[in-house]
């Protein structure tokens, strides 16, 4: 359908060799759009890319550890040179080292949290938004999760930068609209992902998940594409500094 | 709970409704009929029910293209209509998949001159009204849902029912009240139906043109658009996009959403000041 064809369109998209990204890469390419998959490991995003490549689509694998500025410019200008610009990026890369109290949390583990997950956005945004502006607009589309909205006992570092990526959304999205840019977050909840697979591989812990789910299921990382299709394309020009939660009700249930 | 994924996306594309069965309210008209045009060109079979048999009609003429569609006359607020709708609607289809809540109604006054009788037919026709046609469907959506796939409801809310408008213009108290409640209750109804395999989400309108806006944009479409940061108002599409989202594969794990589709309006400024009648910003 026209309001979701992302046909010329060249995507950005961190963390996009598994999981959500890879769905995302995958679902924007089946939409016409060049992609760039990026990870830290150069083989999986070539083997992305090769998927993408094999079904009719048109991609290419820049590796990027989101933890070094000269890597993100690097990925910026190497999807540039690739595409020639850069109409859509997804941040979607995120790390989360540490599962428990936050009177535990060592500091490097703390700090390395925001660097990489609040920092990397930052900076990633300001070495693209530009150029974005200057091509007429776009769009930039943060996955955080609904970690970000409820208090935590085991996720503490975690769910303040994904509580930040929601602010980072509001914040560009007034910053950036008058040049046609939209920023938006998308908050999943459980998705069927390696790194969810603590919460989903037991069969206990999954249950006693799901059945506050008003769905009652886990969702598919399809699931999230599909919103990030919407955030891309034409049918979502008008909606900017949202956040968007995908967690088949979990949130809406208390 | 290891086990492959169940539901095959690869079937279909993301967005498709091709033969999905859809009842819109307020659908002879303005953004309804926008909504309805959309999921027609989309493959689904299309309901659209309002009062006016004469709009209905004109609506009809311009869906010519979709001989498939039906109009339906019908008051909301009447529980005879609803009734009549309600068996309409399983004679046709059997079942129902998607239905759009998109009928709505205001009242303008001043607080001091607000009548009783107008913030009670408000609430009547944006909550009330809407609880009722949606319990009344609520057993032929469950008919159509699957795990995989849910039935879909979803309810037209408004951006003033997230925030106090910047500039109060014309005071709507009960319009601005009701889009809250059809927001919250829209949460609510997602939480009793998830298991039913019905989703239910809200989209929250910034400003549109239609008959309801012509008269403010006259005067404050400047405001408007300095209030927005996409420095502009919606164009129909982008309300028939946020539905197809919603009502398609690609929706089918979001429930108890409220989607601003505003320009980023809502989530910038917030209360900015009030204008007098000489159009200053005080």
């Amino acid at each position: 359908m026209s309001l979701f064809d992302l046909t010329d369109k060249v995507a950005l998209i961190t963390g996009s060799s598994r999981g959500i990204g890879k769905a995302i890469a995958l679902r924007y390419a089946e939409h016409g759009a060049k992609v760039v998959v990026s990870s830290r490991n150069q083989d999986a995003c070539e083997e992305v890319a090769a998927e993408i490549g094999n079904a009719g689509g048109e991609a290419a694998a820049i590796a990027c550890n989101i933890n070094h500025k000269e890597q993100l410019q690097a990925l910026a200008d190497g999807t540039r040179e690739r595409f020639g610009r850069i109409d859509v990026l997804v941040c979607n890369a995120a790390l989360n080292p540490h599962f428990g109290p936050s009177q535990e949390i060592p500091d490097e583990a703390f700090d390395k949290v925001m660097h990489a997950n609040i920092g990397s956005i930052h900076r990633l945004c300001r070495m693209v938004m530009p150029g974005m502006a200057e091509n007429g607009g776009g769009s930039v589309i943060i996955v955080s999760s609904i970690a970000g909205l409820r208090g935590s006992n085991v996720l503490g570092a975690y769910a303040i930068s994904k509580a930040a990526d929601m602010q980072i959304a509001r914040n560009l999205a007034v910053e950036w609209g008058p040049r046609n840019i939209r920023v938006n977050c998308i908050a999943p909840g459980l998705v069927r992902t390696d790194f969810a697979r603590a919460l989903w591989e037991n069969p206990d812990i999954y249950k006693a998940t799901v059945k506050r789910y008003p769905l009652q299921r886990i969702g598919e990382p399809d699931e999230i594409a599909g919103a990030a299709v919407y955030f891309a394309s034409a049918a979502g020009n008008f909606t900017t500094g949202q956040t968007l939660v995908v967690d088949g009700g979990g949130t809406a249930g208390g | 709970m290891a086990d492959a994924s169940p539901w095959d996306f690869s079937a279909a594309g993301l967005f498709d409704l091709s033969g999905r069965t859809a009842l819109v309210t307020g659908g002879s008209s303005g953004i309804g009929l926008e909504m309805a045009k959309g999921l027609l060109q989309n493959g689904a079979r299309v309901i659209i029910a309002s009062r006016s048999r004469r709009k209905l009609d004109e609506a009809l003429t311009e869906l010519a293209d979709h001989p498939e569609a039906a109009a339906i006359e019908f008051d909301i607020t009447a529980a005879a209509d609803r009734q009549r709708l309600v068996t309409e609607v399983e004679r046709r289809f059997g079942s129902l998949y998607l239905l759009i809540n998109n009928a709505g109604t205001n009242w303008g006054a001043k607080l001091e001159e607000y009548p009783d009788a107008g913030f009670a037919k408000v609430m009547d026709t944006n909550v009330n009204a809407q609880f009722a046609l949606t319990r009344d469907l609520a057993p032929l959506l469950a008919a159509a849902g699957s795990a995989g796939m849910p039935a879909r409801i979803i309810n037209i809310g408004s951006m003033d029912g997230l925030h106090v408008p910047i500039v109060q213009r014309v005071p709507t108290f009960a319009y601005s009240a009701s889009k809250a409640a059809l927001h919250h209750l829209t949460r609510v109804l997602a939480v009793e139906l998830g298991p039913r395999h019905i989703t239910v989400n809200a989209v929250a309108p910034g400003f549109f043109a239609s008959r309801m806006t012509r008269h403010v944009f006259e005067r404050y479409l400047a405001d408007i658009e300095a209030d927005c940061p996409l420095g502009r108002i919606g164009q129909p599409e982008e309300i028939v996009g946020v539905v197809t989202y919603l009502a398609s594969r690609a929706g089918s794990y979001t429930t108890g959403a409220v989607i601003p589709v505003d320009g980023g309006t809502s989530i910038s400024k917030g209360h900015r000041g009030w204008m007098d009648e000489n159009g200053t910003v005080t």
